[in-house]
Parts: C-alpha cells; structure tokens; sequence
C-alpha cells in the first residue's frame, strides 16, 4: 500500500515540478472529465489485472515512471522465450545504471492457465525477478483489449497453443505508448534510444 | 418501402415472441487458411438485427464517456460518430432504424457489454453467416461488395433472414467481431508482424474455398482494421454465450 502511494506521488511530483516546462509531450488534455491523462493514454483502460500476488492491478498504477510492456504466455514453447531474451538484450544496453530503473510489465494471452500461481512458477523457472518485473493476469476480455491497445495481434489454435506477435512496447509515466518493437531480432536503436532518455532521472 | 418493411419485422417479432436473439445451432466453421483444422463451434446467441443508431443513443445517454466529442483518442479516431448530428442528437444522416456504424471495436464492445452481452467471434461470426443458402449468399454478398455503399443506409431487417433467423449477415454493413484482428497471425508469422499469407498474391491458394471470395474479403478487411478505427460502412451486432441465456 505505501508503496502505490510512493508510485502515485511519484506520478503527480513531475507534473508539479515541471509546470509548462513539459517538453515532448503533449499537453494533458481536458480537466472537465477530472483525468490528468492526455486523450492517447493507455491509463484511461479502466480494466482491472492480477498480478502475482493474487492483487488487482490497474494500467494507471504504472503512473508516473515508464514501463515497457510486452506479452506472452507460460506454455510458449518459442516465441516468448526468445521475447524474454530479447528483453534481457535490452536491459544490457541501458547505460548509467538505467538498468536498475527499468520496470518491465509482461502480461499473458492466457487467462485460462495463467493463474498467478502459475506465473509466479514461471517467474522462479525463466529466473524473472519479480522485484522488478511484474507478471499479470487477467480476464480473457480483459486481456484482449489489452492487446488491441498494445497492437498484440494473437488467435487460440485448436491445440491450446496461442500464435501472436510479440511487440515490445514503451509506456511513458503517463501511459502513452512512445516507442515500440516489432518483437525480437529487429533493430533495437531507436527503442533503447528513447528508452534511455525516458530513463534519465532528469527526465522523471 | 423500407419503412413499411421495418414496422412489419417489428411487428412480426413482437407477434412471435421470437425475442432480439436467435439460437445459432453447433456446428464446424473452417477457416480459411488450410493450415488451419476446422474449429467446433458451441451452440451460442445471437442478435437477430444488427445494433441501430436508437440503441447506441441509450448506450451514449447512459455512458457519458462514449458520447461523440467524448471519447478518448486512445479508444475510437477522430471519425467516431461522424453522421451523428451531435453527442446526444442523431440527425438526418442517422435515423434510429439504421444500423450504427462509424463506431470503433472498443465502443461497438462497451455496448455490449453495458447490455450484458458480447461481441460474436469470428467462427461464430462465420458460423452463423453460413446459414444462409449459399448460392444465393454468394450472389447477393458478392452484388453488394461490388457496391459502393449508399448513406443513409438501408434500415436493419431490410434484407431476407437466414435459416436461424438472423437478417442482415450479408449485404447492409460490415460489423466488428471479437477477435477481428486473429487472422492476421498464422502459426508460422506469429515471431513477428509478417502480413500473412492471404495477402500475397499467391495466398488464394491457400484459402479453403477458393470460389467463396466473400469470404476472403472480409477476411482482407478485418485484417486491416485497428481496433481504434471508425468506418461508415462498419457496426456490430451483440452475442452471448447459451447457458447465459434464459
């Protein structure tokens, strides 16, 4: 619970701080609805998530750092490893102790199997910290629309095995989607890039 | 004439009882590709009629957020609504009797599920539209994919309904399904975001019957939607699972 309040007044400081001065991005739209979110953030998703520890999680609680985002699902024999991997690769190219400020969400396709039992085993098997990391799950309905917002693309095969593609996608502190990745073996210039500068405690 | 066609479908459904929804029987639906089995559809719901301009405006009276000028970028584009006279007003270029379209896949699922519904899947979607007499499905598909189509649009119950009672599958709009944008990954793209085979030239080969070209242009057109898209030319109609259904 302090810890959701540290993430929230962590999102709200910037904003104090910052004033006018907000560079890239643009303004936050309308307060008569009473959200600070622009009109492009994936924070307005109202649908609630769960994460490893059985609690409900909101895209809104990402608020205020960036995160990169990404899914998957535990039964992928090929795709999702290598996404992992790919992830790893990333974290190496981070510079000045980035690494470390790096918050990293994956969320499963499968709402059946993926219970958060089960994702915390995958966690301990793909040695995934969950300190950082962060494993949710969710309803099916849910998880759809997660992937129409992240540009997941994905369909059940009549065997239980889940094809979709595998984007990597960049979230700021205030949910709008600032860079992605077409999966893994592409180039990651231009994400690490950006992903640096979001990183930059200046930037924060 | 389509007024006339539109009071006789009410009445019909009020004098029958037959309800909004009509049972789609189990059955197989085949995809396609042919690197796919066929997939076994349940026994499911449907609505007979696609959702009308009228039934959206409840749905945006009840649910501020959806309204025209409303919405969040980040949930429909700038089109949402666009032959809407206002928020809260539906104007000559919507008449309640017309089916809403110009309306993103979140909305058209935010409806349903503000009505205690779904939106069909794609096997579903395809499952009920094969039960329509095929030659005369294919005809009359392929006439009016030919077709610009022509605002106002026809007012829903305008065209002949199938074997499960379930009009306007074929030849008034496009509509949203719940997962539109599955066919797009194949087992073999899935690492990346490679178009898939039904793209390519030589992809008609591997549609599973290549005489049902309807078939293989909705298939083209779902594949090329984002969910955040608003066409004037695409609306939805609701589902719902059997046991759920009184």
């Amino acid at each position: 619970m302090r810890l959701r309040v540290l993430v929230l007044l962590s999102g709200i400081l910037p904003w104090i701080v910052r004033g006018e001065d907000a560079c890239c991005a643009a303004p936050p739209a309308e307060a008569e609805t009473g959200s600070a979110w622009s009109d492009t953030s994936l924070f307005h998703l109202e649908s609630g998530f769960v994460n490893t520890e059985g609690e409900t999680v909101r895209l809104a609680d990402l608020a205020g750092a960036p995160t990169v985002m990404a899914m998957f699902y535990s039964n992928c024999p090929t795709v999702c490893p290598r996404l992992i991997a790919e992830l790893r690769r990333l974290e190496g190219e981070l510079k000045d102790g980035a690494a470390e400020r790096l918050r990293v969400v994956l969320v499963t396709l499968d709402a059946e199997r993926d219970t958060p039992e089960r994702l915390r085993t995958y966690a301990e098997h793909m040695r995934i910290d969950l300190k950082t990391r962060r494993l949710w799950s969710g309803e099916a309905k849910d998880l759809r629309t997660l992937a129409a917002l992240l540009g997941v693309r994905y369909r059940k095969e009549a065997n239980g095995a889940i094809s979709h593609s595998a984007p990597i996608v960049l979230l700021d502190g205030e949910g709008r989607i600032v860079a992605r990745m077409k999966g893994a073996g592409v180039d990651t210039t231009a994400f690490v890039r950006t992903l640096q500068e979001q990183l930059d405690p200046e930037a924060l | 004439m389509r007024k006339l066609l539109w009071v006789g479908w009410m009445c019909w459904v009020s004098g029958v009882g037959a309800g909004e929804m009509a049972r789609v029987p189990a059955g197989r639906f085949v995809p396609l590709a042919n690197s796919v089995d066929p997939v076994r559809v349940a026994a499911f719901r449907m609505d007979r009629l696609p959702v009308t301009n009228a039934e959206f405006l409840e749905f945006v009276k009840a649910n501020p957020e959806w309204r025209k000028g409303a919405v969040r970028a980040v949930f429909a584009d700038e089109g949402y609504l666009r032959h809407w006279a206002g928020p809260l007003e539906l104007g000559d270029a919507a008449p309640p009797d017309r089916p809403v379209t110009s309306v993103s896949w979140f909305a058209a699922r935010a409806y349903a599920e503000w009505r205690g519904k779904r939106l069909p899947t794609v096997a579903e979607w395809e499952r009920a539209a094969s039960l329509t007499p095929e030659a005369e499905a294919r005809a009359r598909v392929l006439a009016w994919y030919a077709e610009p189509l022509r605002f106002p649009l026809p007012a829903v119950g305008s065209t002949p309904a199938n074997e499960a009672g379930i009009r306007d599958l074929h030849g008034l709009i496009w509509e949203w399904v719940e997962d539109f944008d599955a066919i797009s990954v194949t087992s073999r793209a899935a690492d990346g975001d490679r178009p898939s085979p039904f793209f390519c030239g030589g992809g008609a080969a591997g549609v599973a019957d290549p005489s049902d070209y309807a078939a293989f242009l909705r298939y083209a057109f779902r594949g090329s939607l984002s969910a955040t898209h608003t066409v004037a030319g695409l609306g939805f109609r609701c589902a719902r699972d059997e046991e759920n259904t009184p």
